[in-house]
């Protein structure tokens, strides 16, 4: 017989590997049905509290004493985790006196004191549920306590920006805005823009101050969304601040051209602002998404000047989309009859599916 | 002399040795992958628990989506289908319906349902799909767009809805298939925390069959009655759970379901969109994407997320099961002998290695 070109000692080996893995994959299967077996009863229990707790809630809600610290001191340690569930749950729906009146029932739970003792975890997704209790809590807290430990990434300070925003603390705007754009680097969530937003659209001038000091070390990108929340937000008073965006139309980078001269859109009633920016660079640009983002600016300025630049956009442009934007932008303008006579004959496609597109939309 | 004995004993003992070697690699291999997914789907579960407090569809910042759905020859379906898309929760949504030349009546049934008004001028923007013959707009659903247009085949239809539409991500689904009401909103989510990154995503594809479906709206699962379709129930749960999950973490997924998947628009039109000679244009696009970009050298991520769920037929019969598996290995192969120079190479990161 011929010897095997491995040594029989080889195969055993694979053989006990084999054995074992089977082994240890048996356990984990087994170990993982018991926990859904559990997890489902768990979950089928507390679904079951919850109409009598809801009841419960809602005619203790009523009373003119709700005494919330006894009806939860004689609640099962179950009961009281469903009543934690419902109390998040109706602090997001119910809104003016129903929410004051519920708020003590977060202490008699002890839900406030947990979430401020849990900022100091390094548990994100526990320290995240802190703050999105902290958010809906009207519980006094130091801003700082925030800043000190919610800064380690995006959504960390979106949430924790937002409990600023929901508190309304006194420097809360200062405070968020400087926890929100604390890394130069990374970029803000969605949830981030909307609170940076809701931070600042009645005081844009504190954010686009905070910007021109620090958006020198940030990223296209963070510039960029920062630009985009300065659009949203009311008109701003400050002429430095609207200087400074005008200066962000010639950057390097085309993304933030663009968001630039996206952000005087509203600013277009200053003759002395529309004078400044330098319109025909920016329909010469480079980047058809400058030139797009230029194009509609000039739509929405509605000024005599605006008319004559659109209609020499739209015969010099090269790129399709962007002339059915000049199109688009132009017609959107009150200009003169000959010169939109002018532009509807050499534009007729253009023009055509414009005008249809328009009429579709008015007709009731 | 060796005997034939011992030289048969040897083979066996070899092949033993080769399969062994085999089952421990493509085994450990899974097993990592696995793990993976679990860390993955751990992680995700955990972010679910913190709701921001905010209305995400009060909020100007969500991106606008168009969700296109080429269709051909659907007229038993498309009615509910479209019901089923236009109830879908999404603030800034564009549902955009491409009748690819139908033979059916499709296009009638549609017009009958939801009015649709013809936008009386020749659509301006060269498209590089067969001809467009009218865009409708619907007086009873705003945000229903439908496109009528020579047939092409889905690559083409696809293209269609993503030269016209102007939203910033477009949503791909089969026309035959049904969304979760939250389930543009979950597969948007990664765009929403890393929208600089994220370029594509994709949700899980569950079977259809056996639940109850009304008005365009999955009322209940239950298991399919059909064995066959049972056993591509628990396919496709190991498939988007385990596999895909798990080549999510590790930013390799390659593959993101025809049936339901988010991407970015202009990164689609700058790659030419969808091709037209490969049956799995779902796959080959994903490839391409990864390829702009990797030779870009942009940081992107194409992600697989866990919650969302669209519901689509499962075949229940051995010979459709057989067309459709042998359309999706062939895909396999062609995209693989197309993108074979990306196949170890660095450059292209996990998804080369």
């Amino acid at each position: 017989m011929l010897q095997l070109p491995l040594p029989l000692d080889a195969f055993r080996l694979v053989y006990w590997i084999g054995i074992v893995l089977t082994v240890a994959l048996a356990v984990l299967g087994v170990g993982i049905v018991v926990r859904v077996v559990r997890t489902e009863r768990d979950h089928n229990r507390r679904e079951a509290l919850k109409p009598d707790l809801r009841t419960g809630l809602f005619d203790r809600l009523r009373r003119d004493a709700p005494d919330w610290d006894s009806w939860a001191d004689g609640l099962t340690a179950t009961e009281r985790d469903v009543l934690r569930e419902l109390l998040n749950e109706h602090l997001r729906l119910l809104e003016g006196s129903d929410r004051d009146r519920l708020q003590p029932l977060a202490a008699a739970l002890g839900v406030d004191r947990w979430a401020i003792r849990t900022l100091e975890t390094d548990d994100r997704y526990t320290k995240l549920t802190a703050l999105g209790w902290l958010a809906l809590l009207d519980h006094p807290h130091d801003p700082t306590l925030i800043e000190r430990t919610c800064s380690e990434d995006a959504a960390l300070r979106a949430a924790g920006a937002r409990v600023m925003l929901e508190q309304e603390y006194a420097n809360a705007t200062e405070h968020g805005i400087r926890l929100l754009l604390d890394d130069p680097t990374e970029s803000l969530t969605a949830f981030g823009l909307d609170t940076l937003y809701e931070l600042t659209r009645s005081l844009p001038d504190s954010l686009a101050g905070h910007t021109r000091t620090r958006h020198e070390d940030w990223t296209p990108t963070l510039l960029v969304q920062v630009l985009r929340v300065l659009r949203t937000a009311a008109p701003m008073d400050i002429d430095s601040s609207l200087e400074w965006i005008v200066d962000q139309c010639e950057h390097e980078s085309p993304a933030v051209r663009a968001a630039a001269i996206r952000a005087l859109a509203d600013s277009g009633w200053r003759a002395e602002l529309r004078s400044r920016v330098t319109v025909e660079a920016l329909t010469n640009d480079r980047s058809p998404a400058v030139r797009t983002a230029t194009y509609q600016t000039l739509g929405a300025w509605r000024v005599p000047e605006a008319c004559e630049r659109l209609a020499h956009a739209a015969r010099t442009e090269r790129n399709p989309r962007c002339r059915l934007s000049a199109v688009r932008a132009f017609s959107h303008n009150r200009c003169h009859d000959r010169l939109e006579s002018d532009l509807q004959h050499e534009f007729s496609r253009q023009w055509n599916w414009v005008a249809a597109t328009r009429r579709l939309r008015e007709t009731p | 002399m060796i005997s034939p004995i011992d030289a048969l004993s040897t083979l066996v003992a070899l092949s033993g040795v080769f399969f062994l070697g085999y089952y421990l690699l493509v085994h450990t291999n899974y097993f990592v992958l696995y793990l993976l997914a679990l860390t993955e789907l751990r992680e995700s579960a955990r972010e679910r628990e913190y709701e921001p407090v905010y209305q995400p569809f009060g909020s100007q910042f969500l991106p606008g989506v168009a969700v296109i759905a080429p269709a051909y020859n659907e007229a038993e379906t498309i009615v509910d289908n479209v019901r089923s898309l236009l109830a879908v929760k999404y603030a800034d949504k564009e549902v955009i319906v491409v009748n690819d030349g139908s033979t059916d009546e499709t296009f009638d049934r549609l017009d009958a349902e939801y009015d649709l008004r013809p936008i009386d001028a020749e659509y301006p923007l060269e498209i590089p799909t067969e001809q467009v013959r009218r865009i409708y707009q619907s007086a009873v659903a705003e945000e229903l767009l439908v496109v009528d247009k020579e047939n092409g085949g889905k690559s083409d239809a696809l293209n269609a809805g993503i030269w016209i539409t102007e939203q910033q991500l477009f949503c791909a689904i089969d026309a035959d298939s049904i969304v979760d009401r939250d389930g543009l909103l979950e597969v948007v989510q990664p765009f929403l925390e890393a929208p600089r990154e994220t370029v594509a995503t994709g949700g899980a594809v569950w079977a259809a069959n056996g639940c109850d479906i009304q008005n365009g709206v999955v009322q209940s699962f239950a298991p399919p009655s059909n064995s066959l379709a049972d056993i591509q129930v628990v396919e496709y749960l190991r498939a988007f759970y385990a596999g895909r999950l798990g080549l999510s973490r590790l930013n390799a997924l390659i593959i993101i379901s025809g049936a339901f998947g988010v991407f970015r628009t202009d990164i689609v039109r700058e790659i030419g969109g969808y091709r037209h000679d490969t049956v799995t244009e779902d796959l080959d696009l994903v490839l391409r994407i990864h390829r702009h970009a990797a030779e870009a050298d942009r940081d992107y991520r194409v992600e697989f997320v866990a919650e969302p769920i669209v519901w689509t037929e499962v075949p229940e019969s051995v010979r459709t099961l057989g067309r459709q598996r042998r359309r999706w290995y062939r895909g396999l192969v062609e995209s693989l002998v197309t993108h074979r120079d990306m196949i170890g190479d660095r450059q292209y990161g996990r998804v080369g290695t």
